[in-house]
């Protein structure tokens, strides 16, 4: 028998642990916590199920061919190289016939991770702009909206802050697990911690205060904020007269903000509000980290710059116990670089889907941003999180269905269940179904991947080698070794794209042969191998250094932090942060809803198949307050559906007193794998959160053209339990 | 935040950086040498995820 164990970076949620892996005889075995005590807490049950998603005899093991209808989940097995053929000549078609910018990509870097931009480097070389993600709602669109502001997206940090600032974000033990436990650490040698979180979280529960705001509002609440830093001079006026711009302007639109208006919009006792912007002003030394709520409101990319702002007329911008600007690390070629974005002619990157209505996360922002990126980081191009030159995924959704401004006939998915990922799960579906062509590379059939032509098993991160650099985030570099062979018809997404691009004669422009040959590579800027990094050490952390704007300025137009953004100005938004109310609750949907929530079980719409996992969690609940529930004669457990103007969710209720009356939370990304043959699609459309919410304007943030996932209207319906959940139980 | 003064500034710059240097030095590599001294040291057999 042979035991191996190696460093991994996990890649079952997007936090990318790094823990170790176990083999015995060519077969994952365990996974353990990592072996430095500073990462050994670094470690959830998500994580700890790896071996059985990995060694999961439901994993596709062989490319498939559609040879039913499409959706009808009916396939013949193929060869890999037969499957990359026939996608080539069929993918060439689609181009000849409509133009390269007919062909879309959805993906998801969490779970692909060793894509190294191939992606991007294969779609700019042919002339495709249209490539998008779950980060065009989620982190990608934090990251390019910090742009605007101050050129890049910082990182906060946990170690020496003095007050932490959670916007609805919950990271708990077993979901976004070190920054739960860098919170952790924080509080025990004495930070403050504000939650805004309309229900009592887990860590509203040990915050020092908690502001229980209504659902998107977000952005009225930092006006709030600055209107008390500004009206009591809490801000740090040498940085903000030396490094901003638009100081009149924005105080301006916060003089609009009284705390009597803010308390209306939010439901915040203002006096609470005054306090909770006080105790962040006054710290020495404080963040305020990424949420994916903020990143989800109709008012996302001013609530997002309002962070921004605050962030940086506190002086908390680059500061030790501040958010650290990183800048792209010295020793290894960012993806940014390898994506070739420079090679997509002008003329193709303005029929991105989203440049002209959208533009915040277009390459038509990046465009703008190009030279102060340039003069700042060294490359013009920083694709931070993957999220900075991305279509706008409804934008795509829609020419698929509509074929309105032009068609888009052929779409490849990897490592990523789009059908449920995004708003308007109805008109997905109705796009996909109008396609010539729908390849999806996964791990394991999906809902999506149903609706393919042809489906490529992938690989998982025990079964491949990487160097993540937190996709150009930060400039730590973590080792994830390969442990163990992937099935023989699996691939990585680099091998794909790479073989693909070999098909199309860009060859000359993909000479690398493994991903070993790419780490090698990018490495090559160090002087390294990867052989040679996997043979030192598991990390490297270059020491921070700290306002660096005082030699190179900001990576914006001015050089300077834009508190109105010039950028947003050129573009024909308002430059400076606002509210925008989103669509009330009404007396024919009379609650709040607030979807996209996050379950620690799982990782998107992932993992429903792992029984280790789904025994936590068998069934989505959607959650109530205790008063609402008796206004509506419900009780716990029973059957409900929640009905939307576009969708309806069937789910058990769940009444709990940590809701905030008012309100209804639905999880997110429910389907149902054991239901694959039984319901059409695994069930994709019986509980999924993606078909409540419309992608109408009405719906969306101006600038981004993100979805309004934090408080729509909705209702509640009491229904019967439905057969199919008989057969569930049944299949359980 | 705003009541540091450039000295402190300076000092906490300082700290974190030479701090970052020590921990790059003695807890990036592998279980060689003082590093892996140090780690079996400190991080508990209890720490491990998962029990055979």
């Amino acid at each position: 028998m042979s035991t191996k164990t190696k460093y991994s970076v996990c890649t079952i949620c997007d936090i990318g642990c790094q823990l170790r892996t176990e083999a015995e005889d060519g077969k994952v075995k365990r996974v353990l916590a990592h072996d430095n005590p500073l990462l050994a807490g670094n470690i959830c049950f998500k994580g700890v199920a790896a071996p059985r998603i990995h060694n999961h005899p439901d994993r596709l093991r062989t490319p498939l061919k559609r040879v039913g209808e499409r959706g009808a989940d009916q396939w013949e097995e193929i060869s890999y190289e037969q499957a990359m053929d026939e996608i080539a000549e069929r993918l060439q078609k689609v181009v000849a016939q409509h133009g390269p910018e007919s062909f879309a990509v959805s993906t998801s870097g969490w779970n692909t991770q060793t894509t190294h931009s191939m992606d991007r480097r294969f779609m700019n070389l042919l002339g495709s702009p249209n490539w998008t993600s779950g980060v065009s709602l989620c982190a990608g669109n934090t990251a390019a909206v910090n742009k605007l502001t101050y050129g890049w997206f910082p990182m906060g940090d946990f170690a020496e802050a003095n007050c932490i600032v959670l916007f609805g974000h919950n990271p708990r033990k077993h979901s976004w697990t070190p920054i739960y436990n860098m919170i952790k650490d924080a509080q025990a040698r004495g930070a403050k911690l504000i939650v805004l979180d309309p229900r009592v979280s887990d860590q509203a529960e040990v915050s020092d205060l908690h502001l229980r705001l209504r659902a998107g509002t977000d952005a009225a609440m930092c006006l709030g904020w600055l209107k008390v830093i500004f009206d009591e001079e809490l801000y740090d006026k040498k940085f903000v007269r030396d490094w901003c711009t638009g100081f009149d302007e924005l105080k301006a639109r916060v003089d609009e903000y009284p705390l009597e208006r803010v308390e209306e919009i939010t439901g915040v006792d203002r006096e609470l509000i005054a306090e909770a912007a006080r105790l962040y002003a006054n710290a020495d030394g404080a963040i305020i980290p990424w949420t994916p709520i903020t990143d989800m409101q109709i008012s996302s990319t001013s609530a997002i710059r309002l962070h921004s702002i605050l962030r940086a007329v506190t002086g908390n911008l680059d500061v030790v116990g501040g958010e650290m600007l990183g800048g792209f690390s010295e020793s290894y070629m960012p993806e940014s670089e390898l994506g070739l974005h420079d090679e997509l002619p002008l003329e193709q990157k303005s029929k991105q889907l989203g440049f002209d209505n959208h533009p915040a996360y277009t390459y038509r922002t990046a465009e703008m941003l190009k030279e102060p990126t340039e003069k700042v980081w060294g490359y013009p191009y920083a694709d931070l999180i993957m999220g900075c030159h991305m279509a706008n995924p409804s934008e795509i959704f829609r020419a698929m269905a509509t074929e309105d401004p032009y068609p888009i006939k052929a779409f490849f998915v990897l490592g990523n269940n789009a059908l449920m990922s995004y708003p308007n799960q109805h008109q997905i579906l109705k796009g996909m179904m109008n396609q010539e062509l729908i390849v999806a590379h996964e791990i394991f059939m999906t809902p999506t991947a149903m609706l393919a032509d042809y489906v490529l098993p992938g690989d998982v991160f025990s079964e491949r080698n990487h160097v993540a650099d937190s996709w150009g985030w930060m400039t730590r570099l973590t080792l994830s070794q390969k442990v163990v062979e992937p099935p023989e018809g699996a691939s990585g997404t680099f091998q794909f794209w790479r073989d693909l691009a070999h098909r199309f004669g860009f060859g000359d422009r993909f000479p690398w042969k493994t991903v070993e040959d790419v780490l090698d590579h990018r490495l090559s800027r160090s002087g390294r191998t990867f052989a040679e990094f996997e043979a030192t050490g598991f990390m490297e952390m270059p020491p921070p250094k700290f306002r660096k704007y005082r030699r190179t300025g900001f990576a914006t137009p001015s050089g300077k932090v834009e508190l109105a953004s010039s950028v947003l100005e050129e573009l024909g938004f308002d430059p400076v942060p606002y509210y925008r109310e989103a669509p009330r609750p009404t007396e024919e949907y009379p609650y709040s809803v607030f979807s996209g929530v996050r379950e620690d079980p799982f990782f998107q719409t992932g993992q429903r198949n792992i029984p280790e996992l789904r025994k936590r969690c068998p069934l989505p609940s959607i959650f109530i307050h205790p008063v609402d529930a008796e206004r509506e004669s419900l009780d716990d457990g029973e059957w409900v559906r929640l009905e939307t103007a576009y969708g309806d969710v069937t789910a058990q209720l769940a009444v709990q007193k940590s809701m905030k009356p008012g309100h209804l939370r639905v999880p997110h990304g429910w389907w149902y794998p054991e239901l694959r043959g039984k319901v059409e699609l695994g069930g994709a459309f019986l509980s999924s959160d993606a078909v409540l919410c419309a992608d109408d304007d009405e719906f969306l943030d101006h600038e981004q053209g993100i979805p309004h996932f934090k408080g729509y209207p909705g209702r509640l319906v009491r229904t019967e339990k439905p057969a199919v959940f008989d057969a569930l139980q049944e299949a359980s | 935040m705003t009541r540091r003064s450039g000295l402190r500034q300076w000092y906490l710059e300082t700290r974190a950086a030479a701090m970052s240097w020590v921990a790059g030095k003695l807890f990036t590599h592998k279980q060689t040498g003082l590093d892996g001294v140090i780690k079996r040291a400190m991080l508990k057999p209890r720490g491990s995820g998962t029990k055979r």
